[in-house]
């Protein structure tokens, strides 16, 4: 195939069917969704789809779980919370069995295959948690692939965190330490009381754990920095960043972070990459 | 022998001229060039007088072209990225069963002519940045000659000799001319194509020591040597400068104080590509997608639902700054920034990047 022909096939998005929402909370929604024609090779933990709904608008939204192959297509999960014109459209609008468009994915994905052997951290915050599930699910699936596994998930409150009807299930996982926490006390509250770094701050991590991060960007950076501060290999450190995403394939510029594009050569970087532009307001 | 085995492969790759050549003809010389360009079937693109103003168009006539104007591109609000990037381009259709094609976007093989060395240059740029663009690539594509009129004398704002992008022109085009005198035009050969044009026109074959070849090259140097006056040392030591610089807020923000983030800067810029797109639905329950220019000085640039990554003017100051001559140095290729003084010439407020080079220059610079 030509090049031209590709670089087409990436600025087109193909139509893909709605097949099952699940509501996770008042503000956020899980898409199943069938895309035909492509593999799930692609669809790696950590890459991004631009999700397009006609005459609407275009948006970033990472692949919250691992996909699976069906009927020469793939289903993917999406899990969209409702902040943007884009978003909250979509969860108003979009039933099960409607269209949508979809690019990609894009984006290079969290580097598991090369922490196969290692203890893996993976720290979530918020709606960050979504990216980094399908990590924790392949984990589940190729358990005797990975050492000690350490999840550390925190929400504003109980009635924001996602994937409820999992999450107990997620303790079962052999050789775990896993944490859930809310940023206030709440009524009922079993789980901790804390904000993601001051958690890891309190438990005891190898240090040749590899890490993976995603939250607000503040969290990211003090998260980071305290693995760092502790002994952690800041090239073993991984953070998934927000940009503003036009086109996902490097071309419009609106994604730039330092000299980074992150929907070409991110959105998934190790700290060491990214630190020194971290600390720089605005750059 | 290492030398000559790089000059080789540059050449083979067509990115350095081979030994300068010379011609001398007339004005009516260009207008020969012109036409022996249409009759090959090329549509001439360049820079154009129209009404009052240069804007970059189809040229039908020698007579609408600013010949023999020094520093045109810094007067011009236009660029050659009217031609190869323009903005408002209709960039995708969708269906009402969402269905999505990219919209015809034929061009026909064309040609760059009267364009200036450091518009030449931004070339260079744009072919990086819009690599994976199939609209740029298309245009791209069809550009097959490349005339270019080398400056004689700058204009107020430019700067191309401390980028090193100008008033010479460097590579990449087929054939450079420049006015000496009311009527007497000095050609360069860029490309052997360009070479064969010159011989089909039948224009004098001159050496490098003609009265004519000399004089071109020294007010070509005279022109390089007044832009550089200001900057004693040059531009070196500026990547490693604007690294130092980075974390200044009170630096970035006694610099950016007047900018008003209209982005005026980033539209002239030849190399600033960015670009944002517009959604729209149609009637019929189909949509179409514009894309059209954004600038990184505006205050919307960037903007996520939520937040905003740079929330102040002096942050987008910065990475407009960043971008031009940081960014490039550390992916190691050519800097961002042609020194055409567009921006400088178009800024409102009077804000000169030169200057702020310059401050960068003396606050971070290893002495």
């Amino acid at each position: 195939m030509l090049k031209s022909e590709e670089i087409k096939k990436k600025v087109v998005p193909n139509a893909a069917e709605v097949v099952e929402i699940i509501e996770e909370t008042k503000d956020t929604k899980t898409y199943k969704i069938f895309i035909k024609g492509k593999v799930s090779d692609e669809f790696r933990p950590g890459r991004f789809l631009m999700v397009y709904l006609k005459g609407s608008g275009e948006i970033p939204i990472s692949l919250s779980d691992l996909a699976q192959d069906k009927d020469n297509g793939v289903l993917a999960i999406l899990t969209v919370r409702g902040v943007g014109v884009v978003s909250q459209y979509m969860l108003s609008k979009v039933r099960e069995g409607d269209k949508i468009g979809v690019r990609g994915p894009f984006g290079n994905g969290w580097p598991i295959e090369n922490a196969r052997g290692k203890d893996i951290l993976i720290a979530g915050g918020g709606i960050g948690f979504a990216p980094l599930r399908p990590i924790l699910n392949y984990i589940r699936k190729n358990r005797k692939d990975f050492g000690k596994v350490y999840l550390v998930y925190g929400a504003r409150s109980p009635w924001d965190m996602l994937y409820k009807y999992e999450l107990e299930s997620y303790k079962e996982l052999p050789n775990s330490e896993i944490h859930f926490t809310i940023d206030r006390p709440a009524e009922g509250w079993k789980g901790e009381v804390g904000l993601v770094p001051d958690i890891l701050g309190r438990i005891k991590l190898s240090t040749d754990a590899w890490s993976f991060i995603c939250g607000p960007e503040i969290m990211m950076k003090i998260a980071s920095k305290r693995l760092y501060e502790f002994g952690m290999d800041p090239k073993r450190i991984f953070v998934s960043l927000e940009r503003r995403m036009r086109c996902g394939i490097g071309i419009c510029g609106t994604c730039q972070f330092g000299h980074y594009y992150v929907c070409k050569d991110g959105p998934v970087f190790s700290y060491k990459d990214v630190y020194r532009y971290m600390e720089v307001e605005g750059i | 022998m290492l030398i000559n085995i790089l000059f080789l492969k540059l050449k083979i790759e067509g990115r350095v001229s081979m030994e300068a050549e010379y011609y001398v003809g007339s004005r009516q010389s260009l207008k020969k060039i012109l036409n022996e360009l249409k009759s090959r079937g090329l549509k001439v693109l360049g820079p154009k007088k129209s009404s009052g103003s240069i804007v970059y168009g189809e040229i039908s006539d020698i007579e609408e072209m600013p010949l023999g104007i020094g520093g045109l591109s810094s007067i011009t609000h236009h660029s050659i990225k009217e031609i190869l990037h323009p903005s408002n381009q209709r960039f995708l259709y969708t269906d009402s069963n969402y269905t999505s094609h990219i919209p015809e976007n034929g061009t026909e093989s064309f040609a760059l002519f009267g364009i200036r060395p450091c518009d030449l240059s931004s070339l260079q740029i744009t072919d990086l940045l819009l690599s994976e663009d199939p609209f740029y690539n298309n245009r791209r594509s069809k550009l097959t000659w490349v005339i270019v009129e080398e400056c004689q004398e700058p204009g107020i704002f430019c700067f191309c000799s401390l980028i090193g992008t100008g008033p010479t022109a460097k590579a990449d085009f087929d054939i450079s001319y420049a006015l000496i005198g009311r009527d007497c035009v000095v050609f360069r050969k860029g490309t052997e194509k360009g070479e064969k044009m010159l011989k089909i026109l039948q224009l004098k074959e001159v050496d490098e020591n003609s009265k004519e070849v000399l004089l071109y090259k020294q007010r070509a140097e005279a022109a390089a040597v007044s832009m550089k006056k200001r900057f004693r040392e040059g531009l070196s030591g500026l990547p490693e400068a604007l690294d130092a610089s980075l974390g200044d807020v009170s630096f970035w923000k006694k610099i950016s104080d007047r900018c008003i983030g209209c982005s005026n800067c980033n539209m002239v810029c030849p190399t600033c590509t960015c670009s944002e797109f517009l959604d729209e639905a149609m009637m019929d329950g189909s949509a179409e997608r514009q894309r059209f220019w954004v600038g990184c000085l505006s205050p919307v640039y960037g903007e996520v639902a939520g937040t905003h990554f740079r929330k102040e003017q002096y942050m987008r100051y910065r990475h407009f700054v960043l971008h031009k001559f940081l960014f490039p140095f550390i992916k190691q290729v050519p800097s961002g920034c042609v020194g055409c003084g567009r921006c400088i010439a178009f800024c409102p407020m009077g804000l000169d990047l030169r200057n702020t080079l310059q401050e960068v220059l003396i606050k971070y610079a290893k002495k």
